[in-house]
């Protein structure tokens, strides 16, 4: 495992940071740490960096306790910090050269073509960037050696969208090298174009983890069905088909994953005349909406 | 200037280094451009402080010899200078690592495979040669100052004296770091940094007249500066061994409580 947390456990004096993590992420994987604001996903990255002490529990990074092997674990990892912060009074280029004469050495001509893939300026000093410019410099500074491990928090705040695909593109490339990334976000879609695997955080505690193809062919989709006449919303109470409503020419429900349930709801359409339908595309949202939900649920009961 | 920390450290510094070095070496040669017309009218500055309270003597020095170039330079200069660069050194020894977690660039420069031990002694080697150039500097302009005024018998002194500086500011600026990093706050260790250099620095003037207070002069970080005596063929080096011995304590306590804790966000 390259990265491996038992009961990772982190407080605050009294506040909670994160709470009895257990997580791996094997070689070569796209680990997608997603949750809201505020639930841990910074803390769990930075204890991963020995910036923070666990208050319990331990993390591994490479098959060693962060704690005594912090130096060498970064030797073969890139990190983009959150909320991301560098030395202004630097251009990009100096920046990075001090950052490879810590690593012991800069490929300038990888470096070279990652700015030119980002489209950055590094003869700019760092204080005259935009925001999205300067998270550039951070993902450059994260990629340039090449490493084992890569771990990006929130990578793509301020990017535009042009710039996010390009980012997309090398996070493919560094999968297809066979090596390993962590990233943190929010950003649902981001996480379904590039991780293999998502972990689910709230409040400081893992929800789930899971495939992201495992997470989509189990949520929930919404689909409507327009009719030729009025059909009653009882035909289709079958098993796994909820929230059944009328619509203007029709009916729209939502239709969960479980086996058999898509092919029971087509064969009852059939019965009818169907005029249109739409069966709406997966997304991870419904997936993410519903853990919280289920989970809030638990918590009003 | 970007091959190691130490020297990135120093970049950074470069222009409190300049301002501080030169400021102080312009104030010098302003009050050594003063002492011809001063050293003329000798006689009559001399009978009117040899009428001052002995209290005047204790933060200004020895005012009986204030007509001699060294007791003008020891009175007029080294008495006051040295609790105005443990100022720098502060504002510069809070910075080090503190000012790095202010600004959130502790987390890019810990992601780096760099120790965090290595991190505490490079930033304070970098502190401790800021402040031999910020000396260097300010001793130039006082050599020149001399030379230019005919003063030049003793300027390998002058230049010592000046450099007995580093070690009360280093002292103090390791201070302010050790501070820094077990506080964790900027403010706090620049505060409590400044209150114990000019505590001191009050305890150790007013220890030479108030009776009550010269019992503990020998705690004060002041007591160990030989405020400009060693001009006068006077002053003790082993005084510097003493702040140097507890700046590499601060500076080793530094060392540990980074070692242990966690950076703030």
């Amino acid at each position: 495992m390259i990265i491996e947390t038992e009961g990772l456990t982190k407080y605050y004096g009294k506040v909670r940071g994160v709470d009895d993590l257990n997580l791996s992420v094997a070689e070569g994987e796209v680990f997608g740490f997603l949750g809201p604001n505020g639930a841990g996903k910074t803390t769990t990255i930075r204890l991963l960096l020995d910036l923070i002490r666990p208050t319990r529990g331990t993390a591994r990074l490479f098959g060693q306790d962060v704690r005594n092997h912090a130096a060498a674990a970064k030797a073969r990892l890139g990190n983009l910090p959150g909320e991301l912060s560098l030395w202004d009074n630097l251009t990009g280029w100096e920046l990075l050269t001090f950052v490879g004469t810590l690593r012991g050495g800069l490929d300038g001509r990888w470096v070279d073509e990652l700015a030119t893939r980002l489209n950055l300026d590094l003869s700019r000093p760092v204080r005259n960037l935009s925001h999205g410019n300067k998270q550039k410099v951070g993902l450059i500074q994260a990629f340039a050696h090449k490493p084992d491990l890569i771990i990006l928090d929130e990578p793509t705040l301020g990017l535009d969208p042009l710039i996010q695909q390009e980012f997309y593109q090398l996070i493919d490339q560094v999968k297809v090298e066979g090596r390993t990334v962590f990233l943190s976000s929010h950003i649902l879609p981001e996480v379904e174009r590039v991780c293999d695997r998502v972990g689910i955080i709230r409040d400081g505690q893992l929800l789930a983890v899971e495939a992201v193809a495992e997470l989509k062919r189990k949520r929930r989709r919404q689909m409507e069905i327009a009719f030729a006449s009025p059909v009653p919303p009882s035909v289709f109470d079958l098993p796994g088909v909820h929230d059944i409503t009328s619509v203007d020419s029709g009916l729209c429900f939502m239709v969960d994953g479980s086996p058999g349930t898509l092919d029971a709801v087509l064969k009852r359409a059939a019965q009818y005349a169907v005029t249109d339908m739409c069966y709406e595309q997966a997304t991870l949202e419904d997936v993410f909406l519903s853990y919280y939900q289920k989970e809030r649920g638990h918590d009003a009961a | 200037m970007l091959r190691s920390l130490f020297l990135k450290t120093i970049r950074d510094l470069r222009g409190q280094i300049l301002g501080w070095g030169l400021g102080t070496g312009l104030l010098g040669l302003f009050i050594i451009a003063l002492y011809p017309a001063f050293s003329d009218q000798m006689e009559m500055y001399t009978e009117m402080f040899q009428a001052y309270p002995p209290a005047f003597s204790a933060f200004f020095g020895d005012l009986a010899n204030l007509a001699e170039w060294s007791g003008w330079l020891s009175v007029e200069f080294f008495s006051w200078v040295a609790p105005i660069l443990a100022i720098f050194a502060v504002a510069a020894g809070t910075g080090l690592i503190a000012g790095e977690e202010e600004r959130r660039t502790l987390d890019l420069l810990l992601s780096q495979p760099i120790r965090r031990w290595r991190v505490v002694a490079e930033k304070a080697a970098a502190l401790a040669v800021a402040l031999v150039l910020v000396c260097l500097l300010a001793a130039t302009c006082l050599v020149l100052s001399a030379v230019a005024i005919g003063q030049t018998d003793g300027l390998g002194r002058l230049v010592l004296t000046t450099m007995d500086i580093v070690p009360i500011t280093l002292a103090c600026g390791t201070l302010a770091l050790m501070s820094s990093v077990v506080f964790r706050s900027r403010r706090l260790a620049t505060s409590l940094s400044v209150a114990v250099a000019i505590g001191s620095w009050f305890v150790d003037s007013l220890g030479k007249v108030v009776d009550v207070l010269e019992p503990y002069r020998f705690l004060a970080l002041f007591h160990y500066y030989n405020v400009g005596t060693i001009l006068t063929g006077g002053g003790e080096l082993a005084r510097a061994g003493v702040l140097l011995g507890l700046s590499a304590m601060f500076v080793a306590v530094s060392l540990v409580a980074f070692q242990r804790r966690d950076v703030s966000v």
